[in-house]
Parts: structure tokens; sequence; C-alpha cells
């Protein structure tokens, strides 16, 4: 017969009661703080799990924010360039008119008058800046106007390097983009020029008075000359616009799956930290009738003995 | 006349057997006490066939296996239970939370991302020099936390050290005093025996015990070293290890000898404090040291590729982790038991080559002036380098990740004097920032490249990489240059500045290495590629009006933080801080199961020594009610004999 001593038996019925207590203390902390782990030692394999997502939540909203602003760049570009088009083409309809024969220097010089000021209008949009007095087009020279004017001609004076911000890991899409490409790039015989020099040569060209076939002749080739430059400058800026066009697409595509991918982070997170509410309560009601059978049978077992030694 | 006689015996007897049932039910709780049982002896009486009883003895109901399987699970559990508290407590150190290192590296990328959205942003630069500056005070305080936590360590070694003292001296005295037959006496004096050396295993570890015939007890480590001899006592104590100050070794010391044991014991709890020093404890350090090395080098050697907001060149944001006078030096330590100090110092190559190890070099053969040495591992032994040095010149042992340069030597090297190699060694401790103007966070490139507007060929620019900062660390582009074609596959390079010619290279349209193709060193490369004319023309020029928005040396450094640099390519710096976090978390997960484990066998131990040696209440209840009956009967025995005596005084009278 094994002898049950008085000390292991009572060491045998403080330790059941004492796991017990630690089982339901370990559960009221996890409900109470709604998390699992109370230290990633309870469960380390879990712990493992945990930290790698977080620091991707974190990357995510990071790149949320950026996400935000290359779409407030492009929407802004977008519209900006709308009204550059559509000025392009107004420009490219006073031309047209300018070459009719059957206007007079007065009228000519009405239309170079109108001319003059849609130069301005798209002058002021390839210098548009945003909010923070920063310039659209100046490439990385966001603090100097991309466009100036030196002695009668309009010179780039941006950088040739855009800039870009991130919208994942080792991706990035252009923010300040190269004015350059946008508003020049007109090949002429001397090198490129912009399109409100373009602009300005048919403004001075309409300004000269044609009053025989000589002059008339001069002015129907110059603005041959502005028309087809008009053109190029139209080709430029709508491929430009058609580029932020699928910039904003590929935001938009970057948002949506960075976006799945936060929701399914944050999902796995929650199935790995998260407390299970109704489950964790259940057992701890269990826990507690277990701690006070434990502490009843305890208790009879004290309660024998004493009757013994009366 | 032998009823008499037999009843007093029966009364001595039951009154005795009465004494040590209530000694027995007295001591129910009273620890180590080995419960008595009274040994009952049938004594001739007079008359044929008639016998008394006598209470010849005081059985000690014990064994010593028993005991001693319990004095080992007791040092294995003590053992386990110190690597739970002590490693419970790191783990709150190293936490892990929103707020630990870990997550505040991703805070930094957020950071340092609104900077690159707007990099003239006052605002976003000085939140992201705060992000850094978090950083640094994380790592501060947690190094800080874990130097007094080995402090703590080195105090609790010596504390034990003196309760191990007391024990064993106090069983020295006992040697002297059990030499006893007298079992009333002996019997306590075993219980405090036993005791004292299952105290002892608990610090030590299982010891080799030997009994004396007389109940003295010899005691043993594993490896002989006499700790109890008789009545001597032999001292432990404490010294600064040999190969680290801030560490302890344990020494005994016998005839004025004094031998380091800290190898020898094997298990218990002086031993956990040493597993979780050398296991736990300076693994974690070595993790925090070499992350910050890591992180402050790539930041800093980033930054320093790029230009700051005011258009100077990009300076060190943390202080340079090579700087002795900033803290960051004492990474080589001497053995105290060298015969020659070798005057080293450490200079980190590579921080991101580091691993969590320590290194020892040791001297391995020497030949007059031609020293071989080894270094090897301090985790696995393996050798990492070796080689001869001149001991009367200076040396350089290079490894990837770091170098040693020595520079002179005190005393004659000799063969097994070696030095401690700790290239991480409390760099966590020294970190700090460099920078106090969050303008210095140099985001814009340093390199400008434009065209002329007269080109008229389709040629096109671009920067491929910056090396280092040669070309500009003055605050200017030293020359700029200008590229002018002579035809569409040759072009010159002229100084921007006074349009001398410095070179003349071949162009290639597919895309042509500009220095390369001119043979000039600039410490960056640019690409042309594209056709061109003859007259065409590019400038490389000084980015000072590009700090406003240029973001690409930003872009760089956001990337450091998304980049596996460490661990051979597999870990970012937060999951290398996660990784080191979660190695104190596994630690304390396996301990807790340790401890588990050895709390089970340490209660079969106890259940198994205790039904044996143990009092049962209930047994000593019946056995107190018998030996009572007992005495009663005996008394009654006595009065039968006077009643007896009365009778025969009657018939004499």
């Amino acid at each position: 017969m094994m002898r049950v001593t008085t000390t292991s038996q009572y060491k045998t019925q403080v330790d059941l009661f004492s796991r017990q207590y630690e089982e339901a203390w370990r559960l009221q902390a996890s409900i109470s703080s709604g998390k699992k782990l109370q230290n990633d030692s309870d469960a380390p394999e879990i712990a493992s799990n945990i930290h790698p997502l977080k620091a991707m939540i974190s990357q995510l909203a990071t790149y949320h924010t950026n996400i935000t602003y290359a779409l407030n760049r492009t929407s802004m570009s977008d519209a900006l360039m709308g009204s550059a088009v559509d000025l392009i083409k107004e420009a490219q309809g006073l031309i047209e008119r300018g070459q009719t024969d059957t206007l007079n220097d007065y009228d000519r010089a009405s239309i170079a008058n109108s001319l003059s000021f849609i130069n301005s209008s798209l002058l002021n949009i390839a210098n548009s800046q945003d909010e923070n007095q920063e310039y659209y087009f100046s490439g990385d020279f966001v603090n100097s106007p991309p466009f100036i004017e030196d002695s009668g001609s309009y010179l780039y004076n941006g950088s040739y390097i855009p800039t870009a911000i991130s919208l994942a890991d080792n991706y990035a899409v252009l923010y300040s983009d190269v004015g350059e490409s946008v508003f020049g790039n007109i090949a002429t015989a001397n090198g490129s020029i912009t399109v409100f020099d373009v602009i300005n040569n048919a403004v001075a060209a309409l300004n000269t008075p044609a009053s025989d076939n000589t002059g008339r002749a001069a002015l129907h080739s110059s603005l041959e000359t502005s028309i087809g430059q008009m053109n190029t400058s139209l080709t430029n800026i709508t491929n430009y616009w058609s580029e932020i066009g699928s910039r904003a697409d590929i935001i938009q595509r970057q948002q949506d799956l960075n976006e799945n991918m936060d929701l399914n982070d944050k999902m796995r997170l929650g199935s790995f930290q998260d407390t299970d509410l109704a489950k964790a309560i259940a057992e701890l009601n269990q826990k507690n009738t277990i701690l006070e059978l434990t502490l009843g049978s305890y208790n009879k077992i004290q309660d024998a003995l004493s009757r013994l030694l009366r | 006349m032998s009823i008499l006689g037999i009843a007093q015996s029966s009364i001595a007897a039951s009154e005795a057997a009465m004494d040590i049932t209530a000694s027995n039910i007295a001591n129910a709780d009273t620890p180590y006490y080995v419960r008595k049982s009274a040994v009952l002896v049938a004594t001739q009486s007079g008359t044929q066939g008639s016998y008394g009883v006598n209470a010849k003895d005081i059985a000690r109901i014990y064994s010593q296996t028993n005991m001693h399987n319990l004095n080992v699970a007791n040092s294995n559990l003590a053992n386990s239970t110190t690597r739970l508290e002590k490693s419970r407590y790191l783990e709150t150190l190293t936490v892990n939370d929103d707020t630990g290192i870990g997550r505040s590296f991703n805070k930094l990328f957020a950071s340092i991302n609104a900077v690159n959205v707007r990099p003239s942003s006052s605002g976003s630069r000085q939140n992201c020099l705060s992000d850094m500056n978090f950083i640094v005070n994380r790592f501060n305080n947690v190094a800080k936390e874990l130097d007094a936590e080995q402090n703590n360590l080195n105090q609790e070694i010596k504390d034990e050290i003196s309760l191990i003292n007391q024990a064993v001296s106090t069983l020295a005295q006992l040697n002297k005093n059990i030499n006893t037959n007298d079992n009333y006496l002996l019997g306590p004096m075993l219980d405090q025996q036993d005791e004292l050396i299952d105290k002892l295993s608990k610090y030590l570890g299982p010891l080799t015990i030997f009994h004396n015939s007389n109940n003295s007890v010899n005691i043993q480590l594993s490896n002989g070293t006499s700790l109890l001899d008789k009545d001597n006592a032999f001292t432990l104590q404490t010294i600064p290890s040999v190969s680290m100050a801030n560490q302890l070794d344990v020494t005994i010391d016998i005839g004025g000898y004094s031998t380091i044991v800290t190898n020898i014991i094997s298990t218990g709890e002086l031993q956990g404090l040493l597993d979780y020093q050398n296991d736990i404890l300076m693994p974690a350090q070595n993790g925090l040291n070499r992350l910050a090395l890591a992180f402050m080098q790539s930041i800093n050697n980033q930054n320093v590729l790029g230009i700051d907001a005011n258009a100077a060149p990009g300076v060190n944001i943390f202080v340079d982790l090579n700087s002795a006078t900033q803290g960051f030096g004492g990474r080589a330590f001497n053995y105290t038991s060298n015969s020659s100090n070798t005057d080293a110092s450490v200079t980190i190559l590579d921080a991101t080559a580091l691993t969590l190890d320590n290194y020892t070099l040791t001297y391995t053969a020497v030949a007059g002036n031609q020293a071989s040495y080894s270094i090897t591992s301090d985790l696995d032994g393996s050798e990492l380098t070796a080689g001869t040095i001149d001991t009367t010149s200076t040396s350089t042992i290079n490894t990837t990740a770091f170098k040693i340069d020595i520079s002179s030597f005190a005393g004659t090297v000799t063969v097994g004097d070696a030095i401690k190699i700790i290239p991480a060694f409390s760099a966590a401790k020294s970190m700090s920032i460099n920078i106090t103007d969050a303008n210095k966070l140099a985001v814009a490139q340093p390199i400008s490249l434009s065209e002329a507007q007269t080109n008229t060929g389709a040629g096109l620019m671009s920067l491929t990489a910056i090396t280092n900062n040669n070309s500009f660390a003055s605050g200017a582009l030293s020359p700029p240059y200008k590229l002018v074609f002579v035809s569409s596959s040759s072009f010159q390079l002229l100084n921007l500045n006074d349009n001398s010619v410095i070179a003349t290279g071949a162009y290639n349209a597919n895309g042509t290495d500009i220095f390369a193709s001119t043979g000039v060193s600039t410490g960056y490369s640019v690409e042309l590629s594209g056709a061109v004319n003859a007259g065409d023309a590019f400038d490389i020029t000084y980015n000072s009006q590009g700090v406003g928005g240029d973001n690409r040396n930003g872009l760089s450094i956001a990337n450091l933080l998304q980049t596996n640099l460490l661990d051979n390519g597999t870990n970012t710096f937060s999951a290398a801080y996660d990784a080191m976090a979660f190695t104190v978390a596994l630690d304390v997960h396996s301990a807790k199961v340790s401890f588990e484990t050895n709390t089970v066998l340490q209660n079969q131990a106890m259940l198994i020594q205790d039904q044996t040696s143990g009092v049962s209440l209930p047994e000593e209840t019946v056995k107190l009610t018998k030996y009572q009956q007992s005495y009663e009967a005996s008394a009654k025995l006595l009065e039968v004999s006077q009643r007896i005596f009365d009778v025969l005084m009657h018939i004499l009278r």
C-alpha cells in the first residue's frame, strides 16, 4: 500500500489549486486585455507571426499616405493637362484663322492679342504650384519656376531629374515631372523650343504688317511652321496627359492591392493576437467551477483528518 | 515476580513510543524531518516464558537513494527556476511591443517617406529626426538595462557563493559534532545534514557525497575537487572573469591555491545564473549591439552620399561607430591570465556582416619575433582566421566584418595568451545622434544633369551610381563637367568652370559610361544613351538647386529600412530586432517547459522520499491510539500486580 504522507498530500492539493488558479488568471488577463498572449513567450510560434504582420501593416500605412499624395498629384496634373489641351486647340484655331487672306492687319493684331492671352494662361499652367508653393513641372527644382522668359524667348529653367515616391517595396511612381518634355521638346533646326516660343513666334508673325504678297507669303510660311510645331506640342502634351492617366490607373490598382493586403494582414493579425472572447469566457467559467471543486475536495479531506484527531 | 517487571517495561516502552509518535506529529510539516519509529524488543523477564518489552532504539526511516534522487531533482528544478525567472525578466526588458525598437524602425520608415514626399518640409524633417532620436533612446535604455542586469547577476552570483560557503562551513561544524551514538541527538543532526546537502545540491548541482561510518560526510565537486573534507571547508570565491572584466569566475581556495571551477559546475542555481548569462543575456546584448552598429553604419553611409536641405554634403547622422572618443572602443580584452598584453583595437568594416558571435584570439606558437595566432568563434569553436604576426612591429588582421590593428606588445608573447574580441561591444549604449538640425538629412543627390536646349539629338543622361563623396565633399562639384560631342560617336569632356578639355571619349548610343569612357575617376557614374549629333552638349553640375525637391537619396535611405541587410540577407533592421526578442521569448518558453518537467520530476522524487520518510498524520494518530491503549493496559497490569501483592501481604500478616 502506498503511504500518503501529510506533507505530500497537502502539497499535491496546493499545486493542483495554484495550477488551476494560474490558468484562470491567464484567461482573465487575456479577456481584459483582449490579447491572446500576454508575453511572446506564452506561445512563441504565434508571436513569431505577429511581429512581421505588424511591420507589414505599418509599411502599408506609409504607402497608403504616399498613394494619397500620388493620386492627388495625378488628378491635379490631369486637370491641368485638360486645360492645357483646350488652350492649345484654341491657339491652333486662332493661328489657322490668322492664315485667312481676307483678314487685315487689325484683325491679325486682334488674333495676336488673343494668342498672347492664351500663351500667358498656358504659361500659368506650366508654372503651376502646389499648396506648398512648389512647382509641378520643375522636376526636383521644386522651388524654381520651370519656364522663364529670357530676352523674348521662354527657357526651361527646371531640372531634368523628376522626383518619385514609393507606393510599395521597390516600386515608385514619378511625382514632380520634367516640364521640358511636356511644354518643350519641339525640335527646330536650332535645337528645341517651348510651346510658349511657338505661340510667341505666331504672335510676332501676326503682328507683322502683311499688306503685300511678299508679306502674306512670309506670314503663311511662318504660321505654317507654327501650326506644325503646335501639332508637335499637342502630341507632347496629350502623350503626357495619357501617361498621367495610366499613372493614375497604376496607382489606383496599387491602392486596391495594398488595401487588400492590409485587410488580409489585419485579419491574420487579429486571428493571431485577439482573444476569442466567447470561448475565453466559457473557459473561464469552467475553470471557476473546477477551482471550486478542487477547493471543496481539499476542505473535505481536512475535515476528515480533523474528525480523526478529535 | 515478573508481572510487575513486565508492566513496568511496558509502561516505559509505551511512553517512549508515544514520545516518538508525538514528535512525528509535531514535525509533520518540518522540512527534511525524517520520521522515527520506536523499535520494540521483547525482553526475558524473570521466569521462563515471560517477556517484558524494551524501546530499544529509534529507527530513522530513511533511504539514501531516495534522498540522492531528491537532491538531483531539486538541483535541476533550481536550475530551470533560475533560468525561467531571469529570462522572464529579460523578456520584459526586450519587450517587443508597439513602442519597442522593432516597430520604431517601421515608424522611421514612415517619417522618411514623408520627407521624401516633400523634402523642403521642415516639419517632416523634424519628425524624421525625432524618430531617429527615439530609436537612439530606445537602444540606449535597453542597453543600460541589460548592463544593469549583468550587474544584478554578478551580485546574485556573489550572494549565492556566500550561501554555499555558509552551508559548507555548517556541514563542517556538523561533521565535528555528529560523532555520537546517542540516537536521540543523532536524528536531528542527520536531518540537518540532509537539509544542508540538499541546499548545496540546489546551488551547485548534485555533488559527490561520501558518508563516513561516524555519520560525517565528505563532499566533492564532480571533478573530484574537495569542497568538504572532515571538518575542513574549502571556500568558494568570485573573481572578475579572466576573459571578461564585467563577468565573474568562481574559484575554490585549496591550500592557498585558487582554482577556477566555473566550468565544473553542471547544474543547479549557480549554473542557472551562468547559463542565463552566457546563453541568453550575452547573445541578447550582442544582438542589440550589432543591430545598433549595422543601423548606424547603413544610415550614415547613405546620408554621406547625399546633400542636405542647404546643399551641403551629407554628414553622419549618428556618431562614427569606430570613434573611440565617442565610446566605440574597448572591443578587445587581454585575458588577465596572459603573460603578455597585446595593444589591439577593433575597427568595424562592415557591421551588416557581424554575427551574434564573439571571438577569441589565441597565440598558438611563438618563434622569435613571429607569433602565430588563431581566431576562433566562441559559439562553436570554429576558426575564423589564422596567421602569423611580427611582435616587433604593427600589424593588421582583416576579416569581412572587422579588422584588428595591433600596435604594440607588453611583456613576452607566450603560447596560450589570448584576447577576447567582442566586435559590437557596448555599441547600443554608446549609440548617439550626430546632428541636431533636421536640415542635415541629405535626401537629395549631389549631381544634376542637364542638356543644352540647342541639342538636336536625342541623347539622354542618367546618374547610375554614387560610390563616394570625393567629388563633392567640398560643398561643390569639383569640377563640374560639360560634354561636347565632336561627332555622333565621340565627345570631349570639359571642365565647366573654365571650358578646359579634360579628356576625350568614345560614344556608343546603346549606353556609355561617360567616366569609364574617358578614364576619369569621379566617385559617381553617369550614363548617356540615344543618338546624338555633333555639337550636342550636356552639363554635369552640383545639384544645389534640386535640394528643395530631390528625394533620390532619401528613397535610398528609406529603402535601407526595407532591405534584408542582416543575417546573410535574411532580415531587415526591424526583423532582426524581432528575431532577437523572439530568441528571448523562446528562451523563456524553453525554460518554462524544462521548469514544468523538472517540477514534475521533483514532485515525484519528493513523493518517493516522502513515502518512506515523511509523516502521515492518520498513521501517527492510529499509532498514538495504539500506544495509549497499550499504556493503559500496562497500567492495569500494574494494578493487578499491586492487588496480588496486597493479597500476599494479607496472607503473611
